[in-house]
């Protein structure tokens, strides 16, 4: 099994390089190559099981989106191949048409899921999150410069519970296109959403998945979403 | 109109402080806000004092500037600073209230300034400094500071061009500011604790902002201070006018070499990160013109704020009680650092850095923890590592990843309980807070005071 870990070295902030790191733990004989941005992805020329990226500044959002822009035919083949791509924080926003910026400037995105991202900088978007996907509760926490919109229904990941979707008031939040997973939570997502890092494990092949500390990622999950079940601010 | 309506500002402000201080309130961010309040334009409309010093950047603001404002006071000085209040622009319009008399005359010889990193854009611009120290830019707070690029491009885009710049040629991220100020840089020269490879969990600056190349370093220090260049162009870390040429941690001093003149310093506190702000107002104060041995002086006389750094005895037991800011990586893992790879002998770790303010009514973003470098408690000395507070789950979580052994983590909810259960017989202890829970801490360190001296006491008569 191989897992492609696209340019970590600048895809890495708020603690979103954990996922990978403890993803390793799971999957103690799967293959993890970390590509940095001075190269070209591994899934370019080989097979990958798996791609991850993380949360980046917006300058290094266009920075990536530069490198992969000639290469979104192959991104596209792909994804409509079933291969797994984990997105977290902005990172999912280059999958779609475009990102304004709030000058107006359009940047060109890859096209690949139908929707639009809008950059609202200073304007930092913070909240927590409380949601489902298929009948799992997903929790988590967004910080974002950023809201996406016109993103279908079909190509929605979570439904929200609380907190806010792909934009403020959303009722939806992230894409989902095959096994292309993109969401605005951000740091230790597979962490603190151990089933759903059981699901991706399922997804790849492993038939009886085994985390990592099981018993003390439970508690932590299950803590966290007592939390949020309680009367608590989401967002400021 | 509007110098009538400044002119009303100033009045209230001065007059909400009097009453403010007649009803031993905190006085330090109010009468700014008033000013604000009645005349928007405060800050530009005040007439500026003949020297403005300011600090910023992401760590070691609070410590660099009360240096600066201190030194700067035994030199006879009359100066004003907000170093009790508030670094945002209410707290710096309460300082600009108290820097003029009541016709808006200054009446003072500097202004010492903390200045908010974020909100600079809304201070510096107006107050023009003539100097100012960026001390580095780091993570900080994902909710407020965003990343390091937003905070570098608030400060390339708001600082004044005729403000002088006072740089730490080894933080890659701040020194690359506003390239056509003047400016002088800061730095320590290679260390034999440096490395070439980063060993920190982050480092937000290593690759090359000019061709993408990942940089190469003569040596690296932490995260992305050291001193860096490219394999592939041009692109290398600047060189400092302040060295630090030497750190002699048996007798306590630090030597600075400027323009081939070596002066030696008396160090104020052994950790680095205090080293480079002690070096960052030695830079300073010495592009300033004051006396080096005035600064010397001072040096010798002081120590790091007690609310950051504190030494007392519980029994037999040595407590340590330093900040370990939450949501802050970078601050966390210096202390972190500090605690399980500076120091010597076999120690216990009691985490307290939960946001007081969250835990309330909310819930901590926990992503910042694994930005932080807990890896560092990963050594043998550390015996026991407690874990208190609302969150102690997910501390427990990181430490495990971190490779630490199950069965050296004590975890507790209840920070006061956590000192019943947690084992006694230790020489010495680290007690790790947050800024939010400094007050909480005080209050567990008098529990570890009580609760360990009886301990001790008992076992002795035991044994006797």
């Amino acid at each position: 099994m191989r897992i492609e870990v696209l340019y970590p070295e600048i895809c890495c902030l708020f603690g979103d390089k954990a996922n990978m790191r403890y993803f390793e733990m799971c999957l103690p004989d799967a293959e993890f190559i970390k590509t940095p941005v001075s190269e070209q992805p591994l899934f370019l020329t080989e097979d990958v099981d798996m791609v991850y990226f993380g949360s980046c500044s917006e300058s290094n959002q266009e920075r990536i989106l530069s490198r992969l822009m000639p290469f979104k035919e192959r991104v596209k083949e792909l994804i409509d191949n079933g291969v797994i791509f984990l997105m977290t924080g902005n990172s999912f926003e280059i999958m779609g048409n475009y990102i304004a910026k709030p000058d107006g400037e359009k940047i060109e995105g890859l096209g690949l899921v139908d929707f639009y991202s809008e950059r609202t900088i200073p304007k930092r978007n913070n909240s927590l999150f409380l949601g489902k996907f298929k009948d799992m509760d997903i929790v988590g926490y967004t910080s974002r410069f950023s809201n996406s919109f016109d993103i279908k229904k079909e190509d929605s990941l979570f439904s929200v519970t609380k907190g806010y979707g792909s934009y403020i008031d959303g009722k939806t939040e992230g894409i989902v296109k095959n096994n292309l997973f993109g969401t605005y939570l951000l740091g230790p997502f597979l962490i603190q959403n151990p089933l759903f890092t059981e699901y991706l494990m399922k997804l790849l092949g492993v038939e009886n998945p085994q985390l990592a500390f099981k018993d003390d990622i439970m508690k932590a999950y299950k803590v966290r979403l007592e939390e949020f079940n309680k009367d608590i601010i989401f967002a400021e | 109109m509007g110098q009538i309506r400044y002119y009303f500002a100033l009045w209230a402000s001065k007059a909400v402080y009097i009453l403010l201080r007649l009803l031993k309130r905190n006085a330090t961010m109010y009468p700014g806000f008033i000013a604000l309040k009645i005349c928007p334009d405060y800050l530009k409309r005040t007439k500026k004092s003949p020297n403005v010093l300011c600090v910023t950047g992401t760590n070691g603001k609070t410590t660099t500037t009360n240096m600066v404002a201190d030194i700067l006071s035994e030199s006879g000085m009359k100066i004003v600073s907000n170093r009790y209040g508030s670094n945002i622009n209410t707290g710096v319009a309460t300082a600009l209230t108290h820097s003029v008399n009541i016709f808006g005359k200054p009446k003072i010889d500097a202004l010492v300034l903390e200045v908010d990193e974020r909100f600079s854009r809304l201070i510096l611009p107006f107050i023009k400094p003539d100097y100012l120290i960026v001390t580095n830019l780091f993570r900080d707070s994902i909710k407020r500071n965003a990343h390091p690029e937003y905070i570098f491009s608030i400060l390339d885009t708001y600082v004044p061009k005729e403000t002088k710049l006072i740089l730490n040629a080894d933080c890659l991220q701040s020194s690359q500011l506003l390239k056509d100020n003047a400016r002088v840089y800061f730095g320590i020269d290679k260390l034999d604790t440096d490395v070439t490879e980063c060993i920190n969990l982050i480092n937000d600056f290593s690759i090359c902002p000019v061709c993408d190349s990942k940089l190469k370093f003569n040596y690296l220090r932490y995260h992305h201070i050291g001193n860096a260049y490219c394999p592939n162009c041009d692109f290398k870390s600047f060189d400092a006018n302040y060295r630090l040429t030497n750190i002699d941690y048996d007798n306590k001093e630090i030597t600075v070499e400027h323009n081939g003149k070596k002066d030696v310093y008396p160090m104020v506190n052994r950790a680095l990160y205090n080293i480079y702000n002690e070096l960052a107002a030695v830079s300073l104060m010495s592009e300033f013109g004051v006396d080096a041995e005035m600064v010397k002086d001072y040096m010798s006389k002081i120590s790091v704020t007690q609310t950051r750094y504190n030494e007392t005895k519980a029994g037999k037991t040595e407590v340590i009680r330093t900040m370990a800011k939450g949501q802050n990586s970078v601050s966390c893992s210096r202390t972190l650092d500090f605690v399980g790879n500076n120091e010597k002998g076999d120690r216990t770790v009691f985490i307290m850095i939960d946001d007081l303010f969250e835990r309330r009514d909310s819930s901590e973003f926990m992503g910042w923890i694994y930005d932080a470098d807990f890896e560092f408690l990963n050594v043998d000395g550390v015996k026991q590592i407690v874990l208190a507070g609302p969150r102690c789950f997910d501390y427990k979580l990181r430490l495990l990843i971190a490779g630490v052994s199950e069965d050296k983590i004590l975890c507790e909810q209840d920070e006061f309980k956590a000192v019943d259960i947690m084992d006694k017989d230790i020489d010495k202890l680290y007690l790790l807070h947050d800024t939010s829970t400094y007050d909480l801490a005080c209050k567990v360190e008098e529990k570890i005071k009580t609760v360990f001296s009886k301990a001790h006491s008992e076992k002795a008569g035991e044994q006797a």
